[in-house]
């Protein structure tokens, strides 16, 4: 990689990170529990960065950016806040990183962007499973999480498919692989 | 990895259709695994932690160790009663049969959001403050019950 693509990957990366931080404070805006009263609803929306990064440069960017926007929300929220979206991003990243390789032949971005949010709701309980030693937990909150999960995945892949779509690949780093 | 050449021109192809003609084969496959494994999870979860038996008590858990128990006889009448654990304070209600935490200061208030439970094996939880409250099968209900005895004896 030379000088050029170096500094293309830290400042698209930079630039990704912000609107990670910016989507996932927006996010905090709103309050989804109200309309839904489903415990531990998040919208996602910066699930859509992820998916970009994973789509149009490489799953270390994905994971590096995903990881710094937990590190900085997760001073401002508390260690068990951390923890819930830590694990939850890294195992929706890790699902969605294995299902983007049939992307365009089995699944589209929405089905990938489904699994990450479904994904992403069964990190989150196995965290709280796990500092609280009830693994009963998992019927009483996973199954409300997974049906939201339908609605959040769906609108976060349909909101991420025209922003994937108009981003040029020609000028990234990533297209010259 | 996607090849991206190849991820642009299929992406190219959606700008003209509705969102629901993105999907493919496989998006379909994951809305019903997502379901089956939801419903899956809600209506035979219970089943995995035994026969309900008799009544349903209810047991109020903190860092692992049973605190209260609100026996069968108990819970199907109405009454709250309030408890502080690892530095926040909970308001418990109870009703024919359901039990909830109808107030608590902990910063998340999941606890208050998951609202009444009243199957088997359901539960309601707070992370910070390491409280769980679970419905439980009765002792008299059978071998699935998993409230100790001995506890039952010290409310007693």
């Amino acid at each position: 990689m030379s000088a050029t693509d170096k500094t293309r990957r830290l400042t698209t990366n930079a630039i990704l990170l912000s609107l990670a931080l910016i989507l996932a404070i927006v996010e905090r805006w709103i309050p989804l529990e109200l309309i839904v009263p489903v415990p531990g609803i998040k919208l996602g929306l910066a699930n859509i960065v992820s998916l970009f990064a994973l789509v149009r440069l490489r799953w270390t960017d994905a994971l590096a950016i995903l990881v710094m926007r937990c590190l900085i929300i997760g001073t401002f929220t508390g260690l068990t806040a951390f923890l819930f979206s830590i694990t939850g991003g890294l195992l929706a990243l890790g699902i969605m990183g294995l299902l983007v390789r049939w992307e365009g032949k089995v699944f589209s971005l929405i089905g990938i962007s489904l699994a990450g949010a479904a994904a992403h709701n069964l990190g989150q309980i196995s965290v709280a499973v796990l500092l609280l030693g009830e693994w009963r937990l998992l019927v009483t909150y996973l199954p409300p999480l997974l049906l939201t999960s339908l609605f959040t995945g769906t609108l976060t892949g349909v909101a991420a498919i025209p922003l994937i779509t108009r981003f040029p690949l020609r000028g990234t780093y990533a297209a010259k692989r | 990895m996607v090849n991206c050449q190849e991820a642009l021109v299929l992406n190219r192809s959606h700008r003209s259709l509705p969102w629901y003609r993105w999907l493919r084969w496989g998006d379909y496959f994951l809305y019903i695994l997502i379901v089956l494994v939801a419903l899956a999870l809600f209506s035979r979860g219970p089943m995995l932690l035994g026969p309900s038996g008799g009544g349903q008590s209810a047991d109020i858990t903190v860092d692992g160790v049973v605190v209260k128990t609100i026996p069968a006889e108990q819970l199907v009448q109405a009454g709250s009663f309030e408890l502080d654990a690892n530095g926040f304070h909970y308001t418990v209600e109870y009703e024919s049969g359901r039990i909830r935490i109808s107030h608590a200061d902990c910063p998340d208030q999941v606890c208050v959001q998951t609202g009444w439970v009243s199957r088997l094996g359901q539960v309601s939880a707070c992370v910070p403050g390491h409280l769980i409250l679970s419905v439980n099968g009765s002792p008299e209900g059978g071998e699935g019950a998993s409230t100790e005895p001995e506890v039952d004896v010290i409310i007693r």
